[in-house]
């Protein structure tokens, strides 16, 4: 009976670390208060600090009011879930440990139909780490790994072996990627992800979609490897500018819809491999790709990527190949290109002449990378002003679009400011599958 | 006033009622004043718009003109006096072939920098009255890099016409000499590069014994940090000497390339025959 006492005030009213005269509060371990929470009750926090690690083992609300930090000390996972139909609320996550073996995260979820919404996370390894669980909803978060090199942090959201997951709405910064694994059918929308190494990275993630995402600063935007049928819409991707990176990037992945994204000013706006047969595809329509050193860059010998309705502004080099027919065997058509050199004098919005993209000494630092050093330089730009005037080789051909677009092409569904924080749900339990 | 000084002042006083440093100043000025007048501070190339598209453009252009004008300009000084005749006028005067040589040096650096600088910084005060940001950061390390490279190539400069015996050899050596940091040296590099017979690291690390190599990578490293231009030899550049000590490379590097040209070439002087 005193047991049952205790558990009833426990639900009802809130949980308080004491606090001393001088007005310090104690660090209270916060196992206990969830121990003492019955299935399905609501475990409310007062504003102070609680010591973890802890774990949660049935179905519950936990609920720092914006105001309760769990501190790991540097132990481990901070909070573990077990349990299905758990919501962890406006809570602040902090000092996990550091262990990638171990992978040390902030919040590990074991279990389905979880709502992770409006916690704060730092100075943790991993963020959010969903295990092998479907149906979670990851909202509304704002999280930030350790102060290291980009690729030591941990993920801000990990999933691995989970479906039908959604990471929404959260803000993120120097951590290291939002990263789905094994995932299949999960949805990664409306997040802002700032200074980490991948954006968005899927391996083995086949039918996920990625839509409505501000990856800015990023060493690369979204990396797509070994995943079929993803959908990437309405994505901005901006400054990812390091030496090996691009704002997108696909990699063996088959029947990949990229429409509507932004991508400006990133070292390769967007970077594909040869598709492997003729299904495994990736289609571009109507993407816009500026300011970039390169808008496009494909690698392998195989043709047969679809692009049309593409907007090519102000980049260094709107096409770089590995081989002249790497891209020359893809489907353009349709595309806006600002160094198209023609008219369209029948007034059909669509060139008179095809746009035409041709190799000269540019070729040199395609075909070997290392000369990429003499780019631009007055060496090369003069080897490539004397092949063009008197050519002592052909040319290649790299690409052609029949059918240019002369004029402007509508905007896609662009972001032009970081997307809000959406209204997370409260619980998810209830819901199921609502995929 | 030391003689120095007034060598120096001599030495801006004749240079600017040359008609070379008219053109050369023209020049400068009027290609900022077309930068304007065409609009590239309303295009974008990379992201960059406004006064760090005009000083992205105009580092270029600074870097394939300035050199050959400071080169061609600087040779006729020591071997054009001694043609002239001037060394034997000059011994019957107090003044020491240091401070004349030095004078010379620091009167014509005055006189190769100032046009190059006042243009820049003539765009950046219409900028400001026009209202668009100047990127001052941007502003002051570019003017450090062309100071830099206008010592350089003056003391290269001084170096040239100390040991040739006519203007027409130190005129005919300076071309040569402009013609191989800005053309041959990348060209000979780019080929042993391709071949892959040497170290990218070693091909790097010579090209970057070139002032004018060192001033495009340091002025190219402002706009694009993290050179992604340059590809993979981005990474051994960095990982030599990393970005902020590059830009200290590209700054001291032709001082010292630049002094050491003018102190060799004093030496010659000093003790060449100068009659």
């Amino acid at each position: 009976m005193r047991w049952l006492a205790l558990l009833l005030v426990l639900t009802s009213l809130p949980a308080s670390p004491r606090e001393d005269a001088g007005g310090n509060t104690d660090v209270v371990p916060l196992q206990p208060l969830i121990d003492a929470t019955p299935s399905g009750g609501t475990l409310r926090l007062n504003p102070g600090r609680f010591s973890g690690p802890a774990v949660i083992t049935r179905p519950m609300t936990l609920d720092g009011q914006g105001h309760a930090t769990l501190d790991g000390q540097g132990r481990g996972t901070v909070l573990t879930v077990r349990a299905d139909g758990v919501t962890v609320t406006r809570m602040h996550l902090t000092r996990s440990g550091a262990s990638h073996d171990a992978m040390d995260a902030a919040l590990e979820v074991e279990s389905s139909g979880n709502s992770i919404t409006h916690n704060v996370i730092d100075a943790v390894l991993f963020g959010v780490h969903v295990k092998g669980g479907d149906r979670n909803v990851v909202c509304g978060n704002r999280i930030s790994s350790l102060e290291e090199e980009a690729g030591m942090r941990g993920d801000a959201v990990r999933v691995w072996n989970g479906r039908f997951n959604r990471i929404e709405g959260n803000d993120i910064s120097h951590a290291r990627d939002v990263g789905l694994a094994n995932a299949p059918d999960n949805v990664v929308r409306g997040n802002v992800v700032r200074g980490g190494r991948m954006g968005v990275n899927l391996v083995f993630s086949p039918r996920v979609t990625i839509e409505g995402n501000w990856l800015d600063g990023n060493l690369a935007g979204v990396a797509v490897m070994y995943s079929n049928d993803v959908v990437l819409r309405g994505n901005r991707v901006q400054h990812s500018m390091s030496v090996s990176g691009s704002g997108l990037a696909f990699k063996e992945s088959s029947q990949v819809r990229v429409e509507g994204n932004t991508v400006l000013h990133c070292a390769v706006g967007a970077k594909t491999n040869a598709p492997t047969d003729q299904a495994a595809i990736v289609s571009f329509f109507g993407n816009r790709f500026a300011h970039n050193v390169a808008a496009m860059d494909f690698y392998g010998e195989n043709g047969g990527h679809v692009l049309h309705g593409n907007r090519f502004e102000k980049n260094l080099s709107q096409v770089t190949v590995s081989a002249p027919m790497s891209a020359r065997g893809h489907d353009w058509q349709g595309n806006s290109w600002d160094d198209y050199e023609g008219f369209d004098r029948d007034g059909d919005g669509v060139g008179d002449v095809p746009y035409e993209k041709w190799a000269f000494s540019d070729r040199i630092w395609m075909e070997e990378p290392r000369a990429t050093f003499f780019r631009n330089s007055p060496a090369l730009e003069l080897l490539d002003f004397l092949e063009r005037l008197a050519p002592f080789a052909s040319p290649e051909l790299t690409l052609r679009d029949s059918r240019p677009v002369v004029g402007e092409l509508p905007a896609g569904g662009e972001l032009s400011r970081p997307p809000q924080v959406p209204s997370c749900p409260e619980s998810v339990a209830t819901q199921g599958n609502s995929f | 006033m030391s003689h120095l000084l007034l060598t120096a002042r001599l030495d801006v006083k004749e240079s600017i009622r040359a008609k070379w440093f008219v053109v050369y100043s023209l020049i400068f000025g009027g290609i900022v004043a077309a930068f304007f007048a065409f609009g590239i501070t309303e295009s974008r190339v990379l992201g960059f718009m406004g006064l760090s598209r005009l000083l992205v453009t105009y580092i270029q252009i600074a870097m394939a003109i300035m050199p050959v004008f400071i080169l061609i300009t600087t040779v006729r000084s020591v071997a054009g006096d001694r043609e002239a005749g001037v060394f034997e006028y000059l011994l019957s005067l107090p003044v020491s072939l240091r401070s004349w040589y030095w004078g010379k040096l620091f009167g014509r650096f005055l006189v190769v920098f100032l046009p190059v600088f006042l243009a820049m910084a003539a765009a950046a005060g219409w900028a400001t009255l026009q209202e668009i940001e100047v990127p001052w950061k941007m502003f002051g390390v570019y003017t450090g890099l062309l100071a830099a490279m206008s010592w350089c190539f003056l003391g290269l400069g001084m170096f040239l016409s100390s040991i040739a015996r006519s203007t027409d050899v130190a005129q005919g050596s300076a071309f040569m000499l402009w013609l191989t940091c800005l053309l041959f040296l990348d060209l000979i590099l780019l080929g042993v590069m391709i071949q892959g017979r040497i170290s990218p690291d070693v091909v790097v690390g010579l090209a970057l014994i070139n002032p004018l190599q060192v001033f495009r990578t340091g002025a190219l490293m402002l706009f694009d940090p993290q050179l992604v231009v340059f590809g993979p030899a981005a990474f051994v550049i960095y990982d030599y000497f990393g970005g902020p000590n590059f830009i200290a490379y590209a700054m001291a590097y032709p001082v010292a390339l630049g002094t050491l040209g003018a102190s060799v070439g004093y030496a010659a002087f000093k003790r060449g025959d100068l009659v």
